[in-house]
């Protein structure tokens, strides 16, 4: 088993794209790999279960992997987590009135 | 609906969504939503009730249909891709990993080894997601939601059969003109629409930062949005509605002089070119976008940014008139020897074919030691910024350089292709360049027929001695191009990466708007044209200074060409020039932020 804490750093949280690049990249492990924030556990391979768990930014979380590739699985899972890149522009005002 | 009797005028507040005034046909668009589950609940009924088929043949049926599902989402994101851009694409992306959720997947299997039928599990099961999703108080999340209810709806709807499909095919068939009235609208939706038929956007829910509003904005199309409920019982389809965006108003069964007036200045306005959302993105459109020009008819081409051949169909479709910033790094990064002549011409042809008559201008290779290649011995810099980079290494590395460009020459044999340099100081390095483009040209006349001999040739103007030095350099070549990131970088001296100084960053200075109207003044005296390729030119605050500075051409990120266009149609030149000069007075970036806000 091999665990990592990472603290989520981008602007709008483990959701949204960051989410789609954090699931597509657990997918690709054989471990079971889980993400835990606070009292909650989710399947990091599971959309739903992984933007469920609210993960603001500042939130910080444990991933844990049981099997074969845990340790690369949990090194990358955290990398992504922590990652302030692949940021979203805000919503620009976009106030078309001369 | 409900059908009201009541035949006056009514007036829905709403929230403005997205600008500009349309009136025209409602079409009441009432999508089955997972709320409105009872069309799902009557599918059912009508099997027959004996024939119910056990929890394995069910689930048979439930993967057949998720693939199915895949398939058209797959489909979507392409079409969504190439019409709206790459934000839009990546909610689909969002919906393929929900259809094959691996937790949904469970609960569904738990639903139907307790005898439920697929459509029932699938319902209950999406519905149990949104809920916890909308739980969470986080407006991110609650969108998220959405994204649930959206793929529930394409798998119901797949379960269901062709039957199911009538809504959307009505929503692919809108009539030119319709004002779109509906609950809220799904990225599945909007994907479908045709937006040269879409008038204007009214929903009775949803804020401005929804899918509906970033969809209508990325258009050009006026829309409302949360204007209640009760606009879906207030109108009827084929009644008169005009959304008024400035206001936020919805009026169903408007007066005749307000539909004139919302009609007015939508007439006056060129249309942006935009693909029909129901076709694929299509290469004779390479001969056909409309000319960007301000609402007084000023020309002021809208071209794309893209680091890669395969954004120039989606740079196409989004309206671009040209690519005023192909970038090489794609070709060079991520291997260990440098790339093929061969390989290198392949790339650029595919672009230049693409985009036909419009111009295509390559930037050379742009790398330096913040990036560095194993091939190029990049040593260890102290100021990679301020080091050996972009020109700089190609003049040093002949060899490279000079295939690099062979294969650029041969490219424009097939389009209509400029070339550029970038990270340009002085004249010395210019003039080194050019003697290898005709080096180049050489080489390939001696090795048989080949290049077009009209490869227009482009400087970067990006430090702050090639825009002082702009009347000498641009007596050297064809054009400028103004690289506003690394002009304003050097300019003020700020590393933007640096959060200790990232604010100081700050394309309102007015050193830097000296610099831009310095080079853009020297171009036009030399009867040349200026471009701007940075940021700045996507950026819509700044767009009517860049106009009013007078640059030929703004190129930006396929996702805000569309934007951009609209500005420009909206906005007066001499209004802009007025500004250009006020701006040139100011003393500091705050003077200058007023100034452009109050546009």
């Amino acid at each position: 088993m091999a665990e990592a804490r990472a603290q989520v750093l981008h602007p709008t949280g483990l959701h949204a794209r960051p989410a789609v690049l954090f699931v597509n990249e657990a997918q690709k492990y054989k471990s079971r790999i889980f993400v835990v924030s606070g009292d909650r556990v989710a399947d990091a391979k599971s959309i739903l279960s992984v933007m469920s768990l609210g993960a603001t930014k500042g939130t910080w979380l444990t991933i844990r992997a049981e099997g074969p590739d845990a340790a690369a699985a949990v090194r990358r899972l955290a990398a992504i987590v922590s990652t302030r890149l692949e940021w979203e522009p805000g919503e620009e005002d976009e106030e078309e009135d001369e | 609906m409900s059908k009201t009797k009541q035949k006056g005028r009514l007036v829905f507040r709403g929230r403005s969504a997205s600008p500009g005034r349309a009136a025209g046909p409602a079409f009441m668009y009432l999508q089955p939503t997972a709320d409105a589950s009872g069309a799902a609940e009557e599918d059912t009924s009508a099997r027959e009730p004996d024939a119910r088929p056990g929890p394995e043949a069910e689930f048979r049926r439930l993967s057949e249909a998720i693939e199915e599902a895949a398939d058209e989402i797959s489909r979507l994101k392409e079409r969504a891709l190439a019409v709206v851009g790459e934000a839009e694409g990546a909610v689909f992306d969002a919906h393929l990993l929900i259809l094959r959720d691996p937790e949904l997947e469970r609960r569904v299997r738990e639903r139907l080894a307790q005898g439920e039928r697929a459509e029932e599990a699938v319902r209950a099961s999406c519905d149990e997601f949104a809920r916890e999703l909308e739980a969470l108080a986080d407006e991110y999340l609650s969108q998220r939601a959405a994204d649930v209810r959206d793929v529930e709806r394409h798998l119901l709807r797949v379960l269901r059969g062709a039957a199911g499909v009538v809504e959307d095919l009505s929503l692919e068939n809108l009539p030119p003109g319709s004002v779109l009235v509906a609950v809220d609208l799904a990225p599945s939706d909007t994907v479908r629409l045709d937006p040269e038929a879409v008038a204007a956007i009214a929903t009775a829910r949803g804020g401005p930062t929804s899918h509906t509003a970033i969809f209508a904005r990325a258009m050009g199309i006026p829309a409302v949005v949360g204007a209640g409920p009760e606009l879906l019982a207030g109108a009827q389809t084929g009644e008169t509605v005009l959304v008024d965006g400035e206001e936020g108003l919805v009026i169903v069964r408007p007066k005749e002089d307000e539909v004139a007036s919302a009609r007015a200045p939508a007439r006056t306005t060129p249309a942006p070119q935009r693909t029909p959302v129901g076709g694929t993105p299509d290469r004779s459109l390479a001969g056909s976008a409309t000319e960007s020009r301000t609402r007084d008819g000023w020309r002021v081409e809208v071209a794309a940014n893209i680091g890669h051949p395969k954004e120039a169909e989606a740079a196409i479709a989004a309206g671009a008139e040209g690519v005023g910033l192909m970038r090489s790094e794609f070709l060079f990064l991520g291997r260990t020897s440098p790339p093929s002549e061969e390989e290198q011409y392949e790339a650029y042809r595919a672009v230049a074919e693409s985009f036909g008559d419009r111009p295509v201008i390559i930037r050379t290779l742009d790398v330096g030691g913040d990036k560095a290649l194993p091939y190029l011995e990049f040593g260890p810099e102290a100021n990679p910024f301020l080091g050996w980079r972009g020109l700089r290494v190609c003049l040093d590395r002949e060899e490279l350089f000079r295939t690099h460009l062979r294969a650029i020459l041969r490219a424009s044999a097939h389009g209509n292709v400029s070339l550029m340099f970038p990270m340009v100081a002085g004249v010395e390095e210019v003039r080194g360049a050019i003697a290898q483009v005709d080096k180049a040209k050489a080489d390939l006349q001696a090795s048989g027929p080949g290049s077009s001999p009209d490869v227009r040739i482009g400087v970067m103007v990006e430090t702050p001695a090639a825009a002082l030095l702009a009347e000498h350099l641009v007596r050297e070549v064809d054009f400028l191009s103004l690289g506003t990131n690394d002009l304003t970088q050097y300019t003020l001296a700020v590393d933007r990466t640096n959060e200790r100084v990232a604010r100081l960053y700050r394309e309102s200075s007015p050193a830097l708007i000296k610099l831009i109207a310095t080079t853009v003044a020297a171009a036009r005296q030399a009867g040349r044209r200026v471009g701007v390729c940075g940021e700045m030119a996507g950026d819509l605050s700044f767009v009517p200074l860049l106009v009013g500075l007078g640059v030929d051409e703004l190129s930006v990120s396929v996702p805000r060409i569309e934007a951009v266009r609209q500005r420009i149609a909206g906005l007066n030149r001499d209004a802009c020039v007025a500004l250009a000069e006020r701006c040139l007075e100011c003393a500091t970036c705050d003077e200058v932020d007023e100034l452009l806000a109050a546009v």
